[in-house]
């Protein structure tokens, strides 16, 4: 049987990296938007390419706060969001 | 210098236990919506004596997912009106707002924090469709009278449990008692994860399975969406994390009660008022926050932290004078203002020592400004 997908064999190789991780943020007693965010968004920015990257809880609500940033609308209602620095309709 | 909160002391405590569960959910391979989830929930459900608990990514989610599926299910619409405290966190009045419903703000009794009861009825019209109760700091918010409100006028009673894991009154704990109720697991709250996390708690099995469609894009079944929903799911990770800490809920309220006997036997001060003291039912308050009052807040606050001890405020701005809440701005709320004036919260959590809590006692008691 081949899965589909299989995330056990494809995290595996950095289980013991992602642990140590895990094991300094529990002693760290430091949970929300701390250091370690600060810094994935710095290397994401940088991977990227852009000046800002700002972590969200998931990809939903990512759109959701673009939306309530801009706030931007058309006469019909229509809604949109910036992507490569244009507007687009979502 | 005793620090307000501690949470690398408390979660030392259980660091062996969290490194194993971390390691196991890492190479699990499964991340999300899995058998963590599934069996923290039946947990939590049998602690609360609820019929069912629905994780979700946050507190403020908890209760946005409540009123959105009461309006999904055609029990509330857009306008409709919410009963709740003046002086909750804004959390609470974001989750109704965040629904195109409106809130109408109630004093809360100063004595106890607490909404106050009777001047509920006086709020009522006919869009008033639910109350939400706040168990604020940790004390039960509960009486007869709200059953007898919610019967006469049809309303759903909702609970923001937010600050109040584990407290009970005759036998019956904050999760339970209303028609449905909203728990955070923020990191600092008497049942906290290492992260953002939330849960919701009904016996209502009609909401529970709307909630537990909207938590996931208003899927039932996989890409079938019955609801226009959000993505709000708590994590494999964080649900291992809060089973190991359930287990420990009651034994940490314990100490929390313990440590606020302390203070209520040893603080003298005439300056200070304390938190009115329930003797009737000693789990009916778990004191997420111990929260005195002063004429001179900030002046009490430096005095303090002058003498090694910090402190917070809960919270400095009530929600009506917020730039969020600009509409509201000349709204009166004369008794919310006033605690927001006066309250400042001392430390009262795990990372205290006998020494510590002995040691803040006798700071206080020498105040006298």
């Amino acid at each position: 049987m081949i899965p589909f997908l299989d995330l056990k064999s494809v995290t595996n190789p950095f289980a013991e990296e992602i642990l140590e991780c895990a094991s300094n943020i529990i002693k760290s007693g430091w949970y929300i938007l701390g250091e370690n965010v600060n810094s994935f968004e710095m290397e994401f920015s940088d991977y990227c390419g852009v000046e800002e990257t700002i972590g969200t809880a998931n990809g939903y609500v990512t759109k959701d706060a673009v939306v309530l940033d801009l706030n931007i609308k058309d006469k019909n209602g229509q809604q949109y969001k910036l992507l490569n620095n244009e507007p687009m309709m979502i | 210098m005793i620090k307000f909160l501690n949470l690398q002391r408390i979660n030392a405590q259980y660091s062996e236990e969290l490194k194993q569960v971390a390691a196991e959910v890492i190479e699990s391979g499964w991340y999300l919506q899995g058998e963590r989830v599934a069996q923290f929930e039946d947990e939590l459900s049998n602690y609360i004596g609820s019929n069912h608990a629905i994780c979700v990514g946050n507190g403020f989610d908890a209760l946005r997912l409540i009123l959105k599926a009461y309006i999904a299910l055609g029990i509330m619409k857009e306008g409709d009106e919410i009963i709740v405290p003046a002086n909750t966190y804004i959390a609470t009045i974001l989750a109704i707002t965040d629904n195109g419903l409106k809130p109408v703000l109630v004093e809360p009794n100063i004595n106890t924090y607490n909404l106050d009861i009777s001047l509920i009825e006086e709020k009522i019209t006919n869009k008033t469709k639910a109350i939400m109760i706040v168990h604020l700091y940790g004390k039960v918010c509960w009486a007869v009278e709200l059953e007898d409100i919610a019967k006469k006028y049809n309303l759903k009673l909702i609970e923001d449990s937010a600050q109040a894991h584990g407290a009970e009154l005759s036998g019956i704990k904050t999760g339970n008692f209303g028609d449905a109720s909203g728990f955070s697991f923020y990191p600092s709250k008497n049942l906290g994860c290492l992260g953002d996390g939330g849960a919701v708690t009904t016996n209502d099995s009609e909401l529970a399975e709307t909630i537990r469609a909207l938590r996931n894009y208003g899927s039932h079944v996989k890409y079938e969406n019955k609801y226009k929903g959000v993505n709000s799911r708590l994590d494999e990770l964080q649900a291992a994390i809060l089973s190991v800490k359930l287990k420990y809920l009651d034994k940490e309220n314990r100490r929390r009660i313990e440590i606020a006997n302390y203070y209520y036997d040893n603080i003298k001060n005439g300056k200070i008022i304390l938190p009115t003291k329930i003797n009737s039912d000693p789990l009916s308050h778990v004191y997420h926050l111990f929260v005195i009052r002063t004429i001179n807040r900030n002046h009490l606050k430096e005095y303090l932290m002058d003498n090694g001890i910090g402190s917070e405020i809960h919270y400095p701005k009530p929600p009506h004078k917020q730039s969020a809440y600009k509409e509201w701005s000349n709204n009166s709320y004369p008794i919310s203002e006033e605690i927001h004036e006066t309250v400042l919260s001392i430390p009262a959590g795990l990372h205290l020592s006998d020494g510590d809590v002995e040691k803040i006692v006798k700071i206080i008691n020498l105040y006298y400004r």
